[in-house]
């Protein structure tokens, strides 16, 4: 934690991210317009009214913007800790266990990360239907791999190291082992991986819902909004460029926090 | 005195471990025997890659299985008074075995400590692992075996980090992990390697006081001779993988019998004698998955024969009570007057 503030990149990330978490969840207070709420003024340019304009149905977009980043954030948020909670045990015991466990573990690993991403959430998602639970799982199940890999490499270097010898010389047992010395030496990549994967699903989940998977309207969404201001780029160009913004500077946040801690 | 008190606390029968590398098997030790006694010093002596770092990890169980094909009997007196085989036992036996009646000490005081505990804390993890203690209790014990083992302000040690301290400390620090469940019987890895020498000094000196008052036995591996006359009363010397000469201290130093024991006396530098080149040992410890037909050290030896000494492997032949020799010619060398 300390090494995040002590970098300026990682003072930035964080400023970023809780800039953008603070008004998505007081979305409901400070948006002026109603997200879902139509009106007569269609695709207008940004005015005194409407911040950025609005789009082909007359819904106020910076109202929409800060609504829809809500699910962009829960989908993030809620694919890390999918990704965690099942790469760290399974890259625990690899990385420890070693042998075939391991053997087995690498090759399926290895498997998953040599699938796209992005195709294979894609896959899934229109195989279920693309509700926000399914989508936060998919991501989930699409990143682990990397996060089990990474703790697997960790703990398979610190198991040869002369301190877990000396661990096991007075006496401790494996479970003692990975939680007194791997554990803890794990977590800072842990974290810097936990912060790449929110950046990564919230990534994906944008693209996933500009191709259409996303959550379904008319929940407003950053990756459905930039779909759909994709049609009148020419007309309405904030329609599109402002949720592409709000990703990238979600994105760019989150990636500055994960780089940071590495 | 019963019968029973008699039996040595640890007895290494036939002991033989053989890693597997790529090609070939190393065999680290093969076919070593012997025993430690209670409240003995024993000093195990060889060049870098005698096998003698594996002999110690034996005793605690932890050649792993994976790595090394391990066969013999280690058999261990535990404080309970049962016996105990080492090798096949459960992991868990074995937990119960470390630190309790088997504890070790390492050659790098620097990265047997994790970086990112505070020393308090390690030595605490020692009573943790087999004691509910609470952390509080365990920090207060920890701090006891500081001031025993005579640490300079210990209040101040146990809140340090590994990198704050110096080499001999965070030595003392591992000492103090090690002694923490009382063991009956300490290996010490090559303990003083890492440190210079007026810590050296120190550290066992440290070890001896530390023995004569808890009367536990110490395996002490080294490649010093000098420090064998310091603190043990008994050595095994290890050549190859094989113990080549054992005995007691005294009559070693004095008259060692076995070539390779000669030679490795014969290379230590002597204080206040005019200034010569050192004497090594020519050639370098056999490559332990090729090792020559016949007497192991017959390559390096002075008194080889050919016929003789690269033919068949010498077995131990007994020179006096307690002092045995591996060496064909040991006799005639003897006689010679060598």
């Amino acid at each position: 934690m300390t090494a995040l503030l002590t970098k300026p990149q990682g003072w930035a990330g964080l400023l970023i991210v809780a800039f953008v978490a603070l008004a998505v969840t007081l979305a409901p207070w400070i948006a002026p317009f109603d997200p879902t709420q139509s009106s007569v003024f269609f695709l207008s340019p940004p005015d005194s009214m409407h911040w950025i304009g609005t789009d082909d149905l007359g819904r106020d977009t910076f109202s929409r913007l800060l609504h829809g980043g809500r699910s962009s954030l829960l989908v993030g948020i809620g694919a890390a800790i999918i990704s965690t909670g099942v790469g760290v045990p399974i890259g625990l015991a690899a990385g420890y266990i070693g042998g075939r466990v391991d053997l087995v573990v690498r090759q399926f690993i290895d498997l998953f990360i040599a699938l796209p991403g992005l195709v294979l959430a894609l896959i899934i998602t229109a195989v279920l239907s693309p509700t926000l639970l399914n989508i936060v799982l998919v991501l989930g199940f699409v990143s682990w791999p990397r996060v089990a890999r990474l703790t697997r490499g960790q703990a398979l270097a610190i198991r040869e190291s002369l301190f877990v010898e000396a661990a096991r010389a007075v006496g401790a047992g494996p479970s003692w082992i990975i939680y007194a010395h791997i554990w803890p030496n794990v977590t800072r990549i842990v974290a810097a991986q936990f912060a790449l994967t929110v950046a990564y699903s919230i990534f994906t989940s944008a693209s996933l819902s500009f191709l259409g998977l996303g959550v379904p309207p008319p929940t407003p969404d950053w990756g459905s909004m930039v779909r759909t201001g994709f049609d009148f780029l020419a007309v309405n160009p904030m329609m599109s460029l402002a949720p592409c913004a709000a990703v990238a500077t979600t994105v760019f946040g989150f990636y500055l926090i994960g780089s940071s801690i590495e | 005195m019963s019968a029973r008190s008699d039996e040595p606390l640890i007895r290494v029968k036939n002991l033989n471990v053989a890693f597997r590398a790529k090609a070939a098997k190393v065999r680290a030790a093969r076919d070593v025997s012997f025993e430690i006694r209670k409240r003995e010093v024993v000093a195990l002596v060889g060049e870098s890659g005698s096998g003698k770092s594996t002999i110690g990890l034996s005793l605690l169980g932890l050649v792993a299985p994976s790595v090394a094909t391990v066969s013999g009997s280690i058999r261990i007196l535990r404080k309970n008074g049962k016996p105990m085989e080492i090798i096949g036992a459960s992991d868990w036996q074995m937990q119960q075995i470390r630190g309790n009646d088997v504890a070790m000490i390492f050659q790098e005081p620097m990265s047997s400590l994790n970086p990112i505990y505070r020393i308090g804390e390690q030595i605490a993890e020692s009573f943790r692992v087999h004691r509910r203690v609470s952390h509080n209790d365990a920090l207060v014990e920890a701090l006891r075996l500081l001031t025993l083992l005579g640490v300079p302000s210990p209040e101040k040690c146990l809140q340090s980090y590994p990198h704050q301290l110096s080499g001999g400390m965070r030595q003392r620090a591992l000492i103090a992990m090690a002694l923490s469940e009382q063991p009956a019987l300490l290996v010490a890895d090559e303990p003083t390697t890492a440190l210079d020498v007026t810590i050296q000094a120190q550290i066992v000196d440290l070890l001896k006081s530390v023995q004569q008052e808890t009367g536990m036995a110490i395996l002490f591996v080294t490649h010093d001779l000098g420090l064998v006359g310091e603190i043990a009363s008994r050595a095994l010397v290890m050549y190859a993988g094989e113990i080549v000469e054992e005995g007691s201290v005294p009559q070693i130093l004095a008259r060692p019998r076995m070539p390779y024991t000669k030679a490795l006396i014969a290379s230590r530098p002597h204080l206040g004698e005019e200034r010569r080149k050192l004497k090594a040992i020519p050639g370098t410890v056999p490559n332990l998955t090729m090792l020559p037909q016949g007497c192991s050290f017959h390559p390096r030896c002075g008194f080889a024969v050919q016929g003789v000494c690269d033919r068949t492997a010498p077995m131990l032949q007994e020179v006096a009570a307690g002092w045995r020799v591996r060496c064909h010619r040991w006799r005639e060398i003897e006689e010679a007057g060598a």
